[in-house]
Formats: C-alpha cells, structure tokens, sequence
C-alpha cells in the first residue's frame, strides 16, 4: 500500500469538503435554533392593555382619552331579543321604565348602563340585570344616526347560562366589511362567535372589527339598601330616550 | 499565588465603571488644561448675565458628551452653526445662556449618532410627530364600496379571462378597430351600510359543577349580599341621586329625533321608483352633463363620496389628433394614411342609495358609452361583487344585446360579466341595471 504524497490539488479539494461540511453541520444547527413548534401564535413579546376581564368601564374610560369626537356624544343603540323579550333603561334612582322590545336609547361612550330584561321565553318571572359597556362610537351620516343604531341583539343561550349562574361576556364590534362573513344578515340577527374560557373576548373581536360595546349578562340583583344604589347603577350615566317614530299614513 | 483582597477588588470595580463610562472619557481629555485650570468646567456658562432657568447642563455638574451635543463658546449666542437646522423649528428664537445645541442635522464630527426622526422643540426635545385618527370623524368600514379597479390592475389573460380582478372591481375591456384591447374602469360607488357582530364568552360553572347547584344555593341566599353590606360604610354619598335629575334635560332630544325618522320616512317614498329616478338623469340618457343635476348626479354616483376627495364621476376629454400626412417629394404621388384614433369608452357606475340596511336591495345602474372617435368591438363588462353584496338573480337588465355570465367569485359571491353581442360605435351606449341585496 503506497501513501501518495499532499499534492495541493487534495489539500484544496480536502479544504472545500470541509467547508461543506461545516455549512451542513451550520444549516443542521439553525433548524435545531428555530422557533418551537409548541410555541404557535406567540405573543410577539407584548400583552394587550386592555382585556374583556376588566371591571366595567375601564376600557370605556381608556377610549375617552383616545382620539376621535368619542366625548359627549350619545351613541344610539338598539336591543333585541328573542320573542317578547322587554328590555327597560333606568328612568329614576331605582324605578326602571316599562318594557320595550325594541329599545332603542342613546348611551355616552364610557359609561355602564344597567338595563333590566324581562318576559325571558321559558322564564317568565326571571329579571336579569345586565350592564352594557359603550367602548366606541360609530360615524353616519348626518341625520342617520337613530336609523344605523349599534344592534345589541341577545339570544336565548345568553339569558340562559345567566339565569344558571353564569356570567356571558358579549363584545359586539363592527365588522370590517373586506373580511365579512358572506353570510345574509339582517338589523336584529347578527353572527355570534362562541369563544373559550380562555380567549380574551376583546382580543377577538379586535382581531375581526372594531368593538364599539362590551354586554354583560349575570345573575346579579338589585341591592336591597339603597345606599348601594349608585354602585348598582354605576353612578346613573347619563343617557337618551329614542323613540319610535310614528306610523305615517 | 495570587491573592484577592478588598483593594483590588475595588480597583478592579473603578477600573470597570471608567470603562464602562466612556462616553465620558473623551470629554475629559478634551479639555485638560480647563480642567486643571478651572475647576469648573463650564464657568462660561455662568459668565452670562442672563441665566436662565431652562439651561442644559448645570454649572456644577461636568460636562457630559451625548449625541449630536456640541459645546458652543461661551460668547456664542443661540445655536452654533455647525450643529443643526434650527431655522425652521424655531431656531431664529435666542436663548442667552444656552450653551448647547441639538439639532437634527448634525456637524461630521458628530458621527452617526444624529437625531434625524424627529422634529426638535428650541429646548432642543424631540417631539413625536402629530398623528391624525380619524380627521373626518369617517370610519371606511363602515361603507361598502363597490366599482373602480384597485391594485394590482386587471389586465386580460390569452384565454380572455380576467386577471388582477380584485373583489369591488368593475371594469371594461374591449377591442378598438386598431385591434388594442383596452380596459376601462368606473367610478367607485360607496353605500353606507355598517353591519357589526359579536363574540361571547360565557364563564362560570362548567356543567358538571352546575349539577351540583352551587349556583342555586348561593342566589336566594345571597351570599352577594353579604358583600354588597360591607361596603356599605363607604357608599353613603347620596350626590348620585341629584344626577337623576339631570336626566329630564334630555327629555329635550325627543323632538329632535322625531325630526330625523320623519325625514328618513320620507325618503324611500321618493327612492321607490328607483330606475325612473335614474332614468331622468340626462347625463345617463343623453350623455349630457347639466349643471342643474351636477348635484344630483354626484350624489347618486357616490352615494358617499365626501369623506373621499378623489373620487367622482369621471369625464374623459380626448384631444384629437390631427391625421398624418405623408407627402412624397412628387406631387403626382399623393399618399395620405388616416389613422383614426381608438375607440374610449366612459363608463359610469350609479347607486339609488346612499345607505342600506343589511337585507336591504340596491339598485346599480352602469353606463357605458364610447366616447371615442371609432367604433370598438367585444365588449364586456365585469363586475366582481364585494362580499357583502349578493346577486338577486334575474334581476339584470340591459338596454343593447348582450350575453350575461356569472360566476362565483372569492368573496362568495358573484362576479357579473355582460359582452355585448354588437359592435359599440362611436357615440352609442349601453346601460345595464341590476339589483343586490345588503348581507
């Protein structure tokens, strides 16, 4: 067996092999520093602000220093249910106003509004006492704007999971119309996402729209001292009566 | 063997914060003969008469180099020269006792650490740039826009389909008689007509821990009670209630908001007869664009034009180009080519309402007309529907001949395309009308 002598044709072959093989081992070693797959949707490094289980009003309250003609403006807003529900606005310190299928009432942006429901389809009897949080506004057309109210449209699963103890948090945002369900819709039905416990309700409606109101239904009721009134009502934000218009002939 | 003791571990930590300070040392070596002669450094500062409580660096404190901070002499009043564009952030304003000056175009000697984002204040501050939201007080999501052509463009494939067609897309493509195929797109027509949804999440007892009745046992009882007691000491401002009276002043904006249904009652009554509203427009009928329905054409035509300022109807003005004559040197040859320049089409696209209702019907009606000076030929008209847009089947109609298509598109819905069966000549027009329904 004869050893040939390092000519510099093998040294310079040698050299190159070995620089492949150093990138191969360099490629081997950036796969295995990839990001882990069991780390899907990071965060990004960040958390948001503001989350769906804040106490009622601060994400209202955080909007008003934001920008945006959002102060002082009455935010027409309309409720809906199934069947006969009524649903009654706060008129004196602890009297509710009569029933109406289709309230319709001008909220602040900011404020929490507790409204009563009742005449709930198969709980005839129950009240619940929800509060509705306003976090944003929307921009029509002068003199449109009793006619493009935000629907607060509630079904019967909320009233529901209410009356068994459960808190529902509704966020409702307005939809961005290049990424809309292709679904037919009307004013009083509106397409319900059922989240997890674990997601954030603000987050995902962020992600869809910009949410303009955040519905909370539970079972809580009205204190018995009226001292505790304001606390129950949040202060009695204030608000606007919307009244139908009537027929024309 | 080396030992460690307490002095050397001192040492080694000034040695370390010397190093670690060196943004420092720099300034220190500059000016080592100041330094030894005054034990102030920056005594010149004090030599001002006027010393005013906005300077830079205290008089006591050394001087310390940060970026694209220049010292000045001390008889040099406002901003040095070499250190900034000062003039046009207020620069012109002179300040006495200021020594130091931070612009944001820096002297070379500043290296690459200079300011160059944002504007600076006379106190040398960065300030952010003011950030518009919403100046119109218009959120475009709350519009459903439909016409026009929006990027990437739609151009036509060889096997005569449309690519580039994005959803809200109309466009027309057709031959001239010079054999160009060209594409034309409309106006853009936006609706007001926001449609919102909602996520809910309900939290609580799972089911299983609802069987057990927790829930039940606690709500007669009211153990919530209990608590809503406690804070009862510190509940007792009764002031909540005077703001119930504040609440009969609204009682004012009844009469307001009857005004604005009883306007809007009347408004489909005028709107009923929506192709003869459409039909009067002489600039759909004759091409005519008269100044008494400038307004009213505007209006349909954009339906919500003004929170846009470049969107309106569209008129193309074509010069004419004179006919090219070739003349040989001969004048018994005489040759004279004429080219005639290409058909143009002008197409219009109208909405008979400015705002709908998700489940409402809206009328479009598009208009083409060649306005060019020769005839074209395969004509089509293509319209992509946006999402929220659905197609009322049979509903379309066309005033020449033509071949309706429609296909599913990605927005699930329907893109419409009509080709007319006819050559379009100079001066002729079309109008196809169609109804939709808001999703």
């Amino acid at each position: 067996m004869t050893r040939r002598p390092n000519s510099p044709l093998r040294i310079l072959v040698a050299a190159i092999v070995g620089s492949l093989i150093s990138i191969h081992s360099f490629a081997i070693s950036a796969v295995a520093n990839a990001a882990d797959p069991g780390d899907f949707l990071g965060s990004g490094g960040q958390h948001r602000v503001l989350t769906d289980a804040m106490p009622p009003g601060s994400v209202g309250q955080s909007r008003l220093s934001g920008p945006g003609a959002v102060q002082g403006y009455f935010q027409p807003v309309a409720f809906s249910g199934p069947g006969n529900v009524g649903f009654s606005m706060p008129e004196s310190a602890n009297y509710f106003g009569s029933p109406n299928p289709k309230l319709q009432v001008g909220l602040m942006v900011g404020g929490v509004y507790r409204f009563r429901i009742t005449g709930i389809p198969g709980s005839e009897g129950a009240e619940l006492y929800p509060t509705i949080e306003l976090i944003d506004r929307i921009y029509p057309p002068p003199g449109l704007a009793t006619t493009f109210p935000i629907p607060i449209n509630l079904d019967q699963d909320d009233f529901e999971a209410a009356l068994a103890g459960q808190l529902v948090t509704r966020v409702i945002y307005l939809e961005d119309p290049d990424t809309a369900a292709p679904l037919a819709e009307t004013p009083t039905t509106s397409r319900t996402i059922d989240l997890a416990e674990y997601q954030d309700a603000l987050e995902v409606g962020d992600r869809f729209g910009r949410p303009v109101a955040i519905v909370r239904i539970g079972s809580v009721a009205p204190p018995t001292a009226d001292a505790l009134m304001p606390q129950f009502f949040f202060g009695y934000p204030l608000w606007a009566p919307i009244y139908q218009p009537a027929a024309v002939q | 063997m080396m030992t460690i003791t307490p002095m050397k571990i001192t040492l080694t930590a000034c040695l370390l914060a010397v190093m670690a300070s060196g943004c420092q040392t720099p300034m220190q070596k500059s000016q080592p003969a100041a330094g030894l002669v005054q034990s102030e450094p920056t005594k010149p500062v004090t030599a001002t008469a006027n010393v005013h409580s906005y300077q830079v660096a205290p008089p006591s404190q050394p001087v310390t180099q940060a970026a694209c901070v220049e010292p000045v002499e001390s008889t040099t009043v406002g901003y040095s020269a070499s250190c900034g564009d000062i003039s046009s952030t207020g620069g012109h304003v002179s300040y006495e006792a200021e020594t130091f000056s931070i612009g944001d175009r820096c002297s070379p000697g500043c290296g690459t650490s200079c300011q160059t984002a944002a504007p600076t204040t006379p106190h040398g501050y960065a300030v952010p740039y003011p950030i518009h939201h919403n100046v119109y007080a218009i959120d475009p999501n709350e519009f459903i826009c439909n016409g026009g052509d929006e990027d990437p463009q739609a151009f036509l494939k060889r096997n005569e389909r449309l690519a580039g067609l994005n959803l809200q897309d109309t466009v027309v493509h057709y031959t001239t008689d010079a054999g160009d195929i060209d594409i034309q797109e409309s106006n853009r027509t936006c609706i007001y007509a926001p449609r919102f949804a909602s996520v809910r999440k309900i939290t609580g007892a799972r089911s299983g821990g609802r069987a057990i009745g927790l829930a039940g046992v606690d709500r007669p009882l009211g153990p919530n009670r209990v608590q809503f007691d406690q804070p009862n000491l510190t509940m007792t401002d009764t002031t909540e209630l005077a703001r119930a009276e504040v609440a009969h002043r609204v009682d004012a904006m009844r009469d307001r908001n009857r005004g604005v249904r009883v306007e809007n009652v009347l408004q489909p009554i005028v709107a009923e007869d929506v192709l003869a509203a459409l039909v009067g427009l002489s600039a759909l009928e004759l091409n005519q664009l008269q100044e008494n329905q400038l307004a009213l054409l505007q209006e349909a035509a954009a339906a919500a034009v003004s929170w846009t300022v470049d969107e309106s109807v569209e008129v193309a003005i074509e010069d004419l180009k004179a006919p090219t004559l070739t003349r040989d040197q001969r004048v018994e040859e005489l040759t004279v080519y004429d080219f005639p320049d290409a058909g143009r089409l002008q197409i219009v696209k109208l909405a008979d309402r400015k705002h709908a209702q998700p489940g409402d019907l809206v009328t479009f009606a598009i208009r083409v007309e060649n306005v060019g000076d020769s005839a074209v030929q395969n004509v089509t008209l293509t319209d992509n529907l946006t999402t929220r847009l659905e197609y009322i089947e049979g509903s379309q109609t066309c005033s020449g001949g033509a071949e309706f298509a429609s296909e599913s598109n990605a927005g699930e819905s329907l893109t419409l395309q009509w080709k007319l069966t006819d050559k379009l000549r100079v001066g002729e027009s079309v109008t196809i009308r169609f109804q939709c329904k808001v999703r």
